[in-house]
């Protein structure tokens, strides 16, 4: 019985893409003659979607919202202030992710103070310029945007091949504490007072 | 003769504000459509409590100034008298005044309302208006004049919004202009800063 | 994992009838060498099986489990007379020679090429497989070698598991559709 010898020239003729069917290729295969071999084919299909994802905090619809409280006896004496809450990655720092896979992701900040700076709702009290908010990154293929009260700098994070972008990283932030501001509550979560930072991740 | 003049600074502080909770946009999305955009919020707050802070001459308790007199110059106004003991030179005091809750407010008051006073029987008073006081910058963080009755209340400039930071060298004289007694004469002069 | 002696059919699938379907060695009658594969459903269609990777989950490490059609798992004979699980693949083996001249029976697979889509590729190392029930084929990963060992066995005996195919989406891969095929082999000297 010759099975085996057909179906071992068909395996090695088959390669990239979905081969045709081949009628030959009855299953069972049976071999009857020494050396006896028989092949059996399987055919595997992974259907890849094109996407963007990107993640900046809590792995979820709630927003982060950090809060820095600065000692009443170092008002502006630039020791730097971290956040005592509001983190997802420790109080003052936040879980990033950034993942696509078509062509180069640039990461665009942006915030709600129309240019001024973030404010405590009192024009008399002024407003903290976002220069004073510094942040860092844990993995230099995926820096963090520097922030300005115009909005700040865009970021392009390192492909991890062509077309792909699969990058993590915690970014970890700071309240400089260069300049004495009025007392009060400067942003929050009223975008009104210029305290909302919003990061666009865009992609070919 | 000995003048000592004492200096005292009090700083009256003042209290903090508070911090808020919040409501959401998303943290994390996926976009599996041209083009090709994701959008997420992350929110600040700074809270900057209130405070004063209010320096004259030495960091920590009671300056001394001391205006020793020469005989042959006692009652010449025309020779008023530096002192020793000054932490900006011998006769001047380091000031700084920094707040963020409004306009600061610097008022002296003296020890008695008869100048300083000598322990010798049968000895005067000398006028708290017989030390000057002078600053380097006049303008922005005036010395406030001493007087039996306390001084001039001076109002430091407000540098911006609600911020004062303002510092000064405070140079101070005995003007001579009177005959005492031969003796040592005390008094301490306190200046207080408020804030609102 | 039970091994059974067999006098005939009827009394192999009586036996059979009350063993799992995931795994089974079953001792069959010596006689003329021969051999005998399969790999999926029975006839002439490769079956194919199906990794759909989702957008909010691509490369987070969680596997993929593939799909597959009932056939690619339908039971095998007497000796299997129940289907794989749903989604499963069955792998299926046959190995006789005369009492006077054992063998000894190899199944490998090939699994050293890629799933490609335009210039794009897939190596078959992003998967592996999850034998369900038995250990005549352990679960594991493919290696990425032409020749992966999976079972050697005995004459005379029939050998089946069912197999459900895994993508390790640990790594993520320019969109496209990307086909690829294994090749099982069973050798006897």
């Amino acid at each position: 019985m010759k099975t085996a010898a057909c179906l071992l020239a068909i395996a090695v003729a088959a390669g990239a893409g979905l081969p045709v069917h081949d009628a030959r290729a009855e299953q069972p295969g049976t071999d009857a003659t020494a050396p006896f071999l028989v092949n059996a084919r399987l055919n595997f299909r992974v259907t890849y979607p094109r996407f963007l994802r990107f993640r900046v905090g809590a792995a979820s619809t709630a927003v982060n919202h950090l809060v820095f409280n600065v000692p009443a006896a170092g008002v502006g004496n630039s020791a730097p202030v971290s956040a005592t809450s509001g983190g997802d990655a420790g109080a003052s720092a936040l879980n990033i992710e950034v993942v696509g896979n078509n062509g180069q992701v640039t990461i665009t900040p942006t915030n709600s103070s129309g240019g001024l700076g973030i404010g405590t709702g009192n024009a008399a009290d002024g407003r903290i310029d976002y220069n004073q908010i510094q942040t860092t990154s844990s993995v230099p293929q995926l820096p963090p945007p520097v922030l300005s009260n115009a909005g700040g700098t865009p970021v392009q994070p390192t492909l991890s091949s062509a077309l792909v972008t699969q990058r993590t990283a915690v970014w970890t932030y700071s309240y400089l504490n260069q300049t004495i501001p009025s007392a009060g509550t400067y942003g929050g979560t009223t975008a009104s007072r210029g305290g909302r930072v919003t990061y666009t991740a865009t992609m070919p | 003769m000995k003048t000592n003049l004492k200096i005292k600074a009090l700083v009256a502080a003042v209290a903090a504000a508070s911090a808020f909770g919040g409501t959401a946009q998303a943290a994390q999305g996926t976009d599996t459509s041209s083009p090709y955009s994701v959008a997420n919020n992350v929110n600040l707050s700074i809270v900057v409590p209130g405070f004063l802070f209010f320096r004259v001459g030495a960091p920590a308790g009671t300056s001394t100034l001391t205006f020793s007199v020469p005989d042959t110059d006692i009652g010449n106004p025309a020779v008023p008298v530096a002192a020793t003991g000054g932490d900006a030179g011998a006769s001047a005091l380091n000031v700084e005044v920094r707040g963020n809750v409004g306009q600061i407010t610097i008022t002296p008051t003296v020890s008695s309302a008869t100048g300083l006073t000598s322990l010798t029987p049968g000895n005067g008073t000398i006028d708290f208006a017989q030390i000057a006081t002078t600053s380097s910058q006049n303008a922005t963080l005036a010395a406030p004049a001493l007087a039996n009755t306390g001084g001039s209340v001076v109002t430091p400039t407000i540098n911006g919004n609600r911020v004062t930071n303002r510092t000064a060298v405070w140079t101070f004289s005995y003007l001579n202009a009177t005959v005492p007694g031969e003796g040592t004469y005390s008094g301490v002069a306190t200046y207080t800063a408020t804030a609102p | 994992m039970t091994i059974r002696g067999l006098a005939g059919y009827g009394l192999a699938a009586a036996l059979a009838a009350a063993l799992p379907a995931s795994a089974l060695t079953v001792v069959v009658a010596d006689g003329t060498p021969e051999i005998a594969l399969r790999v999926g459903a029975p006839g002439g269609t490769i079956s194919l099986v199906t990794f759909a990777v989702a957008a909010a989950t691509a490369g987070n490490s969680t596997p993929v489990l593939g799909t597959t059609n009932v056939a690619a798992g339908s039971s095998q004979g007497a000796n299997f007379p129940t289907a794989c699980p749903a989604n499963n693949v069955r792998v299926w083996t046959r190995a006789r020679s005369t009492l006077a001249t054992p063998r000894v029976a190899t199944l490998t697979v090939n699994g050293s090429g890629n799933l490609t889509s335009g210039g794009n590729s897939i190596p078959f190392t992003n998967f592996d497989w999850i034998t369900s029930g038995g250990t005549e084929i352990a679960s594991g990963a493919f290696s990425g070698s032409p020749s992966q060992a999976l079972l050697t066995f005995n004459t005379s005996r029939e050998i089946s598991v069912c197999k459900r195919f895994r993508f390790l989406n640990t790594t993520v891969y320019p969109s496209g559709t990307y086909n690829g095929q294994l090749i099982y082999t069973l050798q006897m000297p």
